[in-house]
């Protein structure tokens, strides 16, 4: 229904940037771009700026921040700017020079409060910047290509005048930016022109990568919209990784097929307009510049046999439950990106633990879960239920900011707040409170919570009531519910953190930092789920064996990280909903 | 005219972020000082992150530090500590300033009856 994505025939922009969930696919379309236009001729630079990257093993090389020219592919050089490096650099720039100076606890503190997404994502758009503003590299390349996209959130920020204006900087991005720019005008040129070359559409275009799904479009949708709204409206849209042939006798396969046609009837109405390419499911991984050239010409022939998966069984959820159970454990969260199905996790771990005979309540954020219409048959005695709305937490958190900011500030103050109050930390913060009181019923009962703040959340805000405890009088009592909370989530008797993700590597790889955020915070996880696995569908069609196949590699890879404590949740038709089909997952 | 230096917690998630109310209180306090800063009067806003150098400059800040590392936001006034663990109210800044407090509100507000 969707032409091919077929590089070589389409005119693009010198600048190309690839935006997407994670573990749409990404990295694997940037690659196969940048290496047919090289394959062409075309002088082309691949940068990555994802943390998680996985370039190293597409090229099967070692990569750094210098342009290493890769040896098959004439033409392309590639360069891995990790953000988080970059945030590590700035933040030991900051630092450093008043360790031993500055009281030790007031360094740790600096160094926590340089922890967070923000610091990283500014890391990443200066690496962006710089690249793009560089008049050399500008004219040595036919092309630049970049894996990921800055968000509009920080491209909104950093066009509002109030963000240069020192006084206000006592907050979160401003003082980040604050320090990142310290007193460098030459920066906020820098700065300027970036937006500027961003929103030319003869320069620049976006690409949107999403799967035909109805999450990853969802998610296609947002960034088109909002990098719309500041200029970026040069626009493409691919939806990779479609099943084309299924096999018609495997029931996997046709639902396969046929729940990725329901996702893209049902698509945002935003991406109708935009020029979309298709990219099939590719019956190989894509390691290896052979594969990631086959990854848009499906025509062109494999030269070796199509991997095919071994037909093994996974533990499943029940045995992580009974573990859960023998441990006395009274707390259970799930934490995981988005769409990797923490609340069916949830849910199911709370079904489990209410039919072994516990009492059970279950917290989820995602209203669309529906779960007071799923849960009440059997165990209606045993399950109680409860739903922290992100949204009107954030909301309620926002309007009462916004109203003290439009009494006393300036049009331009009030800009900035309202830009502050979108950052991706205001909705961590907006339901660490309902967060913490749930928690609190662990003391009656056992919680499930399908959701939980990052350990650098978590520490920050240990330090802050810590700090409140002294202060009492400007913000009253302190809750216990807050104080108990991170000694509470340490110990691993009382509370179970249970990892779920996809096998796949951008969702492993992101699966991955989440852990070694929650051991800064002394938080170690229980066990890890992978969800939706096509390995454990015993399916027969060959595009998805191959995929199964490549599967097995990260399931592995999360064994060893689980020390054995996983489990495997097969791939559903449709989402796992309803008392019944939660029940069968934990048998 | 005196001189007005406060010196303040950083950053990304302080305090202020937990709790609306320090959000809003954070908001008053800058309309003030951006107030007092326009007027030409002699003051400063230290943050830790962006201006770190200042804090390890000021013995007396560090002291305080020393002492105690949850002192922040310290105030001083022509180098002497006069409050700490909390923002200085407008009522406090008017007074160091010797400006009239009415003016340290931001701008004036003004109320619209609509009649239907």
């Amino acid at each position: 229904m969707f032409p091919l994505f077929d590089v070589g025939k389409l005119n693009l922009t010198p600048h190309l940037f690839f935006t997407g969930k994670g573990g749409v696919g990404k990295t694997s379309t940037a690659c196969g771009t940048a290496i047919v236009l090289a394959d062409q001729g075309k002088k082309v630079l691949l940068v990555s700026t994802d943390p998680a990257s996985n370039l190293q093993d597409v090229f099967e090389t070692e990569l750094d921040m210098n342009f290493k020219e890769i040896p098959e592919v004439p033409n392309l050089f590639v360069t891995n700017l990790d953000p988080e490096e970059a945030a590590a650099r700035y933040r030991e720039d900051v630092v450093g020079p008043y360790r031993g100076k500055l009281p030790d606890a007031v360094v740790n503190q600096m160094e926590e409060q340089l922890s967070g997404s923000c610091t990283v994502e500014i890391a990443s758009f200066n690496a962006f910047s710089h690249l793009l503003t560089d008049k050399k590299k500008a004219t040595e390349f036919d092309y630049i290509i970049f894996d990921t996209a800055p968000t509009g959130h920080t491209l909104r920020l950093l066009q509002l005048p109030s963000a240069w204006n020192q006084f206000l900087h006592n907050s979160k991005e401003g003082t980040l930016q604050g320090g990142l720019l310290a007193g460098l005008d030459q920066q906020k040129e820098v700065y300027r022109h970036t937006v500027e070359v961003l929103s030319d559409p003869t320069l620049t275009s976006l690409v949107l990568v999403t799967r035909p799904d109805s999450a990853p479009l969802k998610e296609a949708a947002r960034a088109s919209s909002e990098l719309a709204g500041i200029g970026i409206t040069n626009q493409l849209l691919i939806v990779n990784g479609l099943l084309n042939d299924p096999l018609a006798s495997d029931q996997t396969a046709d639902a396969f097929a046929k729940r990725q046609r329901e996702a893209l009837e049902h698509m945002p109405d935003v991406l109708k307009g935009i020029t979309t390419y298709a990219v099939p499911l590719a019956p190989f991984n894509i390691t290896g510049v052979d594969h990631v050239r086959r990854l848009f010409v499906p025509s062109r022939g494999l030269s070796e046999p199509v991997p095919v998966s071994r037909d093994v069984d996974f533990p499943s959820l029940a045995s992580m439950i009974d573990d859960v159970e023998k441990k006395g454990q009274r707390v259970i969260f799930t934490m995981g990106k988005g769409g990797v199905g923490k609340t069916t996790v949830a849910s199911a771990m709370a079904v489990g633990l209410a039919e072994r005979g516990h009492k059970v309540h279950l917290t989820t954020t995602d209203p669309a879960a529906h779960l007071d219409q799923v849960l009440h048959e059997d165990i209606a005695g045993l399950i109680s239920m409860s739903k922290i709305d992100q949204k009107l937490e954030v909301k309620k958190y926002r309007d009462e900011v916004l109203a003290k900011a439009r009494e006393t500030m300036d049009e331009n103050g009030v800009a900035y707040t309202e830009e502050e109050l979108n950052s991706p930390c205001t909705e961590e913060i907006a339901v660490f409170r309902a967060f913490a009181n749930i928690v609190e019923r662990a003391d009656d009962e056992i919680v499930v919570i399908d959701t939980a703040p990052s350990g650098h959340t978590l520490l920050l805000l240990d330090a802050t009531e810590a700090y409140h405890r002294e202060i009492a009088h400007t913000s009253g009592e302190v809750p216990a519910s807050v104080q108990n909370l991170l000694p509470r989530l340490r110990n691993p008797e009382e509370t179970a953190v249970v990892i779920v993700t996809l096998a796949e590597t951008t969702p492993v790889f992101e699966a991955e930092r989440l852990v070694v955020d929650l051991k800064r915070a002394g938080i170690e996880p229980t066990g890890w789920v992978v969800n939706q696995s096509k390995a454990a569908t015993h399916t027969k069609d060959s595009v998805l064996q191959a995929r199964a196949a490549d599967e097995q590699t990260w399931i592995e890879r999360v064994q060893r990280n689980a020390k054995n404590r996983y489990a495997v949740i097969p791939w559903h038709a449709n989402e796992i909903v309803g008392y019944k089909e939660l029940k069968q997952i934990t048998y | 005219m005196n001189k007005v230096e406060v010196f303040e917690a950083g950053g990304c998630c302080s305090t202020e972020v937990t709790n609306p109310e320090e959000k809003r209180e954070s908001i008053r306090f800058s309309v003030a000082m951006n107030q007092l800063a326009s007027e030409g009067y002699d003051v400063a806003r230290y943050n830790i992150l962006s201006d770190t150098a200042a804090f390890d400059k000021n013995t007396t800040v560090k002291k305080a530090l020393n002492d105690d590392f949850s002192q922040l936001p310290i105030t001083l006034v022509d180098g002497k500590i006069v409050k700490m663990k909390s923002l200085p109210s407008n009522d406090e800044l008017a007074k160091w300033t010797s400006l009239d407090a009415q003016k340290l509100g931001g701008k004036p507000r003004i109320r619209l009856e609509i009649s239907k």
